[in-house]
């Protein structure tokens, strides 16, 4: 019996070859799709849960923006003040550093750290102690470090040099962290260490927000008690710190998706994005699934006299619903295993376009069982119509061929179209209205000039003899201006509060204000328009500071602003300049306000802009040589603005592209479903096309009347689509200050060309039934 | 073997109803070949189909075997379509994907007759229509009349103690129906199967004992 149904359901495959090639072809692409995304979400689900006491830590941050930057004396002060803490444990910003041993070397990020990181955080030591970093000179290396360095793992008691100058010893090998770590290094250096290379880290003061702090708790603990105990030390500490500054306990399980802080409440982050790809890949699977469900049914009432005649000699319903559910099955297999091979094939370009590192082999359990029970389900839900359906029928019925009647049983399958055309042409909606507003964001004035300028990092000798690294620079031709920053002007990275200035109004002092620090030529060498005052020219120019118009507008300064001063950080600093807005942090944000110190001691990155008479691979090899003439063991760091510029729009075009393809795959595959069932239809009405074509119907009539009947379907699904996707895309752009309003001919556009395409798919089918012979049409009667 | 008491069957049509039968009484008798005769649209079809369980009448009572049919569940409906019942139909209603052998087969299937079994049936059934060689052809490359031949072996293959037969040689040229109702014949006197004919022949209909004229719903 059951070997029967298995040659009946093949035959059948055969038999309808572009029939079962679209169903299955369809299936498998939505599957394959939905399938990465649900591996997606679970990687993203999964971070941080292999730590063994991924319950019991925590982030110690601020409240009110959730920042993680904090006091060096914080840890030890909670370690020794409060019973519940077990392990208080302070961490650097992960930050490059040369490592040499041998001939080999290499620029790795890693941190300085305390001893007990080891115990909070369970990376797995492979070799050597779980007590490494008690000692000043020693480094833990992860295993692929190692391996680079050394080429082996069994490396403990060898020395590496860090930045050329110190030598350390290697106290520990310990695995590399999973992809699925929010907390990444390459290396581990000791908190002693940093003490010992850094000022402000040995002054250990309460003002200097710097490190990480971390948390574990004791077993017993109650989180919300520790956090209320916590909650006021920074302002108790030191008073100047404003109350508004408390501290709040961010448990690891919410690290990755859960980032986004608000007034000491978690508010969302990456969850944001996840629930949005779950929604999609939700979203491609019920298309695909319902174009799957709507070709096996069309199919199966071809099938009806089988029905019928089994019946007859003796099937009972069981067997026929037995039979139609294998068969469905068995499609749904075929898909599956489709979809998983393809699935193999887009994971490598997947893993570019979102940044992330999937395999299908360390796919976890969670993830087989939902493809599993997704195959299943799709299988008994699209088996289920002819199943049941059709197994219901008294045979005598389907044997007249009575249920084969165009009306009644083609309703529900026409609503199945217009909700995968819905979902189609609202995506395209989506696509249309993200790629605009992208286009309009990146389109906004920068407000200084981008392009042409390169970042290098000051590191080495660069760092000490920057001054020098930049007259040679421009002495060799490579680059036509400089100047001296704390941090790329295209990634903000610092904020202020606590300035003073004439005619300050009470609590303006808590006011934050973005702050980039520059020396000589910082205008000049961005291209930032002057508005009023002029640019640093010198050295002496030590105690001034440019702001920009925002920052004006704050501070309310009377004319003429040059010459008055201000306070920064208790230095009184006159102001040289008043700068025209740029883009700092968004561009679809208002710019907000700015003060630019001259500072070279705070210095990180020099800016060059490059010579235009040459190229830019000329430019960088000339720079390069200059650049090794000071660091030669150094590697040669640099990136150009206008990229890292691009960056800030990473999220934004992450989305576009993703919708994009969503887009496509829902209309492709919608398509699919509508060529499948016009080929059905077609079939089935070519006694009537032959009638009417000796009647005296021409091409250009039947045409119309067959391709009409798919035309409906589409029309209501933009008529819904339109004001949701309208809706939704309202909603989103609101989160953008500057944005574009949804005009009419976007929606129109996107109609036309989804009535375009649905034609195009069915006209295949029509043109080639109306060009038929009508007289083999009637003879197969 | 099969007693009809007072059947009619109509349909709803519209408001009011169409009367197919009306007040059918009908008597057949084990082992008798009978043929109905009547012009189109006499409800000789519909008969048949009450017959043969496929339909319900609207009103009277159907006793197969001395069995009250309205009273059977589905189970054991099902149950007399896999043994008492052959069905041969005039489109011949083969299942297209299955070879000849296994159209034939599959009523046993249905039957859960085991492997071995099957298989001698089936090639007895081969062996005496003649067709042993066709047996791995699919029905669409045979004629009209090889297919009536498969049907007629499906039908039989689960060995019914009655036939009915639906115009069976209705898309046959004569030769061919000819064979058909000779083999009907054959069975009939051989194999005592009670065979139920609808034709339109009279040549056809003279095979049976007996000839019932149906004429708007009535026998004549």
């Amino acid at each position: 019996m059951f070997t029967s149904y298995i040659k009946i359901a093949l035959r059948n495959l055969r038999r309808n070859r572009t029939f079962s090639l679209i169903n299955i072809a369809g299936l498998a692409i939505g599957m394959a799709v939905s399938f990465l995304l649900i591996l997606y979400v679970l990687f993203q689900f999964s971070f941080d849960s292999f730590h063994k006491n991924n319950r019991s830590v925590f982030a110690v941050k601020t409240g009110g923006e959730g920042g993680p930057n904090l006091p060096i004396p914080l840890a030890p002060y909670l370690k020794r003040t409060i019973p519940e803490i077990r392990y208080a444990v302070r961490t650097s910003y992960p930050a490059p550093h040369l490592l040499q041993a041998g001939e080999k070397s290499v620029k790795l990020n890693g941190m300085y750290t305390d001893p007990q990181f080891q115990q909070l955080f369970t990376f797995p030591v492979i070799k050597g102690s779980e007590q490494a970093l008690g000692d000043v000179n020693v480094i833990v290396l992860t295993e692929s470090t190692a391996r680079t360095l050394f080429g082996k793992t069994d490396v403990v008691g060898q020395m590496v040099k860090l930045d050329t100058k110190q030598s350390l010893m290697v106290a520990a090998v310990v695995k590399d962290p999973p992809g699925n770590s929010t907390i990444t290094f390459s290396y581990l250096l000791s908190w002693r260490l940093f003490e010992k290379n850094e000022l402000w880290v040995q002054e250990n003061s309460w003002g200097n927000f710097g490190v990480n702090t971390y948390v574990q708790l004791e077993q017993a603990a109650n989180a919300a008690a520790v956090e209320r105990k916590i909650r006021d030390v920074l302002h108790e500490q030191q008073a100047s710190i404003p109350a508004s500054t408390y501290l709040m306990l961010h448990p690891m399980s919410e690290w990755k998706l859960y980032d986004k802080i608000k007034d000491g409440k978690v508010t969302g982050g990456k969850i944001d994005t996840v629930r949005l790809f779950g929604l999609l890949g939700l979203g491609i699977l019920l298309i695909a699934c319902v174009n799957f469900m709507n070709l096996s049914t069309a199919q199966s009432e071809q099938r009806a006299r089988e029905v019928g005649v089994r019946k007859a000699i003796g099937a009972n319903r069981t067997m026929l619903i037995g039979q139609f559910m294998g068969e469905s099955l068995l499609l749904v297999g075929v898909s599956l295993l489709l979809a998983l091979i393809l699935m193999w094939a887009l994971l490598p370009w997947f893993n570019t376009l979102t940044g992330s590192s999937l395999t299908l082999l360390q796919a976890p359990v969670a993830f087989w069982i939902a493809v599993v029970g997704l195959g299943l389900l799709t299988g008994i839900i699209s088996g289920s119509y002819p199943a049941f359906f059709l197994s219901s029928f008294r045979p005598v019925a389907v044997l007249k061929g009575s249920i084969i009647q165009v009306g009644s049983t083609f309703r529900p399958r026409q609503a199945l179209v217009v909700f995968q055309f819905t979902l189609a042409v609202a995506l395209m909606i989506v696509t249309v209205v993200i790629y605009r507003q992208i286009r309009f964001i990146q389109q906004q004035p920068v407000g200084y000039n981008v392009k042409g300028l390169v970042d290098v990092q000051l590191e080495g000798k660069v760092y000490d003899e920057y001054s020098a690294f930049r007259e040679e620079a421009i002495a060799s031709g490579a680059v036509t201006n400089g100047t001296i920053v704390m941090n790329s002007i295209s990634t903000p990275s610092g904020s202020v509060w606590g300035l003073s200035w004439p005619g300050q109004r009470e609590g303006e002092k808590e006011i934050n204000f973005g702050i980039l620090t520059g020396t000589e030529h910082f205008a000049s060498t961005f291209g930032l328009t002057v508005k009023e005052g002029r640019d640093f020219l010198s050295p002496a120019d030590s105690f001034s500071i440019m702001i920009n118009e925002a920052a004006l507008k704050v501070m309310r300064l009377k004319e003429p602003v040059t010459g008055q001063q201000i306070v920064l950080n208790g230095q009184t600093r006159t102001i040289t300049g008043v700068v025209k807005n740029f883009v700092w942090e968004m561009s679809y944000m208002p710019a907000g306000p700015m003060v630019f110190p001259y500072n070279p001691s705070w210095r990180g990155v020099i800016t060059f802009r490059m010579n235009p008479d040459l190229s830019v691979s000329e430019c960088m090899a000339r720079l390069e040589k200059v650049y090794h003439s000071f660091n030669a063991d150094y590697p040669f760091g640099y990136s150009f603005v206008d990229e890292s510029y691009q960056q800030k729009y990473a999220y934004e075009k992450l989305l576009g592209s993703l919708v994009k393809i969503f887009a496509t795959l829902a209309i492709v595959i919608s398509c699919l479903g509508l060529l499948g069932l016009s080929v059905f239809a077609t079939a089935r009405r070519k006694k009537e096309v032959g009638i009417r074509k000796v009647m005296g119907a021409g091409v250009t009539q039947v045409t119309v009347l067959l391709s009409g009947e798919f035309l409906k379907p589409v029309f209501i699904a933009i008529i819904v689509a339109t004001p949701v996707a309208c809706y939704i895309m309202h909603r989103w752009l609101q989160h953008y200050t500057y944005r574009i309003s949804i005009e009419w001919w976007m929606c129109a556009g996107v109609a036309l060309l989804a009535i375009l395409i649905a034609l195009l798919t069915v006209s295949v089918q029509s043109v080639r039934a109306a060009l038929m012979n009508p007289v083999k049409a009637l003879r197969t009667e | 073997m099969i007693q009809l008491k007072h059947v009619s069957k109509h349909y709803p049509v519209g408001f009011g109803k169409h009367e197919i039968l009306n007040d059918i009484d009908l008597t057949i008798f084990e082992g008798e070949f009978v043929s109905i005769m009547g012009p189109s649209g006499s409800g000789k079809s519909t008969l048949l189909h009450i017959l043969g369980l496929l339909e319900e009448p609207s009103r009277g009572e159907y006793l197969f075997e001395g069995e009250s049919v309205h009273k059977m569940n589905e189970k054991k409906r099902t149950q007399l379509h896999r043994g008492a019942i052959g069905f041969v139909f005039q489109a011949y209603h083969l299942i297209d994907e299955l070879t000849v052998y296994e159209n034939i087969e599959t009523p046993l299937l249905y039957k859960n007759v085991p492997a071995s079994e099957r298989k001698s049936r089936v090639a007895d059934v081969l062996d005496r229509f003649n067709i042993v060689a066709k047996k791995d052809l699919f029905p669409n490359q045979l004629s009209g009349g090889q297919q009536q031949l498969v049907g007629i072996a499906r039908a039989i293959v689960a060995e019914p103690r009655v036939i009915l037969a639906d115009e069976p040689t209705g898309n046959l040229h004569s030769d061919q129906a000819k064979e058909i109702m000779e083999l009907f014949k054959l069975l009939n006197e051989k194999d005592k199967i009670t065979i139920i004919q609808v034709t339109h022949s009279d040549v056809n209909a003279a095979y049976g004992h007996r000839i019932i004229q149906i004429r708007d719903g009535k026998i004549a």
